[in-house]
């Protein structure tokens, strides 16, 4: 092995020393805790011992230094994107579901286009109509399971779903890595959600217009870049 | 910034979105719910970063030939000439030497052009002999 400059002998064997100690690298969360200067010392040292002999590691440490810089502050619109979240994910309670049922929606516009009119007829202080819109973004889940009955089932999607959660489940082997092709697009590898063979896959509204579509998996052996198995998920929309 | 790469942060935020909203009905806190997310956002970089650098080797950087006999005094001083280098040079350098990457590998890596790669070794390469010779200098004096 020619390492140019840099291995005369006794440096090879300095290096072939580090190679012996570089170990397993620490997960995630240790590495994110070690950046951040939040580990207890006995564990940062140890973490620390592994960074300063690892590529790999010492690149990303040097990245989440950087990382925190741009979320200093919060960014615009910061409140209102937590709040959306929430409202979409916590039941809202009983007397607030009914106020967006679709029913109340047309109630009340029926409610003001009447008071739009009546006015006219019986002339009151005028008062400017509020404008409410009612922007609400929503992931509409698609079971991909029930395709497996041979038939392309239907999945009804409102306009107001801005994004499609794929999701279904497969037998998988924790050596082997999965792609997913939408309709015959490009591969994209994909892991599952709980390492159990749960998948969930996000995908924009706007790539997934009304018709059949066809969601294909094919497990890869990493080793021989083969494909052992592949799947095919079919569904209208 | 992280990824280096804007298609590829593109997916991964993709996934921090989707696991925050599968995550958030079981740990959401109003008063942690930024740096929670900040939290998942950095695990989920520092997961797709190892995932890549996993495919590139097929499989776990573990398993190295270690047969080559090693002299851990001399590897402490690697270290600490190492630790007096620019972050790019000491990445470079380990990722070459002590991680065995080749060029196209940490050019993946890091997300520079091959260009980078090499100027970034090469600069290391005549630092790192600079301090060498002049920790060998100041310890024969």
């Amino acid at each position: 092995m020619n390492h140019g400059e840099l291995e005369p002998d006794p440096l090879d064997a300095g290096l072939n020393a580090m190679r012996a100690r570089l170990g397993e690298c620490p997960g995630a969360s240790a590495l994110a805790d070690f950046a951040a200067g939040s580990l207890p010392s006995e564990e940062a040292e140890r973490i620390g011992a592994h960074v300063s002999l690892c590529g790999i590691c010492d690149s990303l440490v040097e990245r989440l230094r950087s990382f925190d810089e741009p979320a200093a502050g919060n960014p615009p619109g910061w409140a209102d994107a937590e709040g959306h979240l929430r409202a979409r994910v916590f039941p809202r309670p009983r007397w607030q579901t009914m106020l967006l049922h679709p029913a109340m929606a047309y109630g009340l516009a029926l409610a003001a286009v009447v008071v739009a009119i009546v006015p006219r007829r019986h002339p009151a202080p005028a008062t400017p109509p509020a404008a409410t819109a009612i922007a609400m973004e929503s992931v509409r889940t698609i079971d991909l399971d029930l395709t497996r009955g041979g038939e392309d089932p239907r999945f009804a999607v409102g306009p107001g779903d801005k994004f499609l959660l794929l999701s279904f489940v497969i037998d998988i082997h924790p050596a082997l890595h999965y792609t997913a092709s939408l309709d015959g697009g490009p591969m994209r590898e994909v892991v599952s959600t709980d390492g159990k063979g749960n998948f969930a896959l996000l995908f924009s509204r706007d790539l997934l217009g009304a018709g059949r579509h066809r969601l294909a998996v094919a497990e890869l052996d990493p080793g021989s870049g083969k494909t052992e198995r592949r799947f095919e998920f079919a569904f209208q929309l | 910034m992280f990824l280096r790469d804007a298609i590829v942060a593109e997916d991964v935020a993709a996934d921090v979105f989707l696991k925050t909203f599968v995550g958030l009905r079981v740990q959401y806190r109003p008063q942690h719910f930024k740096p929670w997310l900040l939290t998942l956002a950095k695990h989920q970089c520092i997961n797709h970063v190892k995932q890549a650098v996993e495919r590139l080797r097929g499989g776990s950087a573990d398993g190295l030939d270690f047969a080559r006999p090693g002299d851990p005094t001399v590897a402490i001083d690697i270290e600490s000439v190492l630790g007096h280098l620019p972050a790019p040079q000491r990445i470079a350098i380990k990722l070459f030497y002590v991680n065995r990457y080749s060029y196209e590998e940490i050019g993946e890596i890091q997300g520079w052009t091959s260009k980078e790669v090499k100027s970034h070794l090469q600069n290391a390469r005549r630092r790192f002999k600079l301090l060498w010779d002049r920790a060998a200098q100041g310890t024969e004096t």
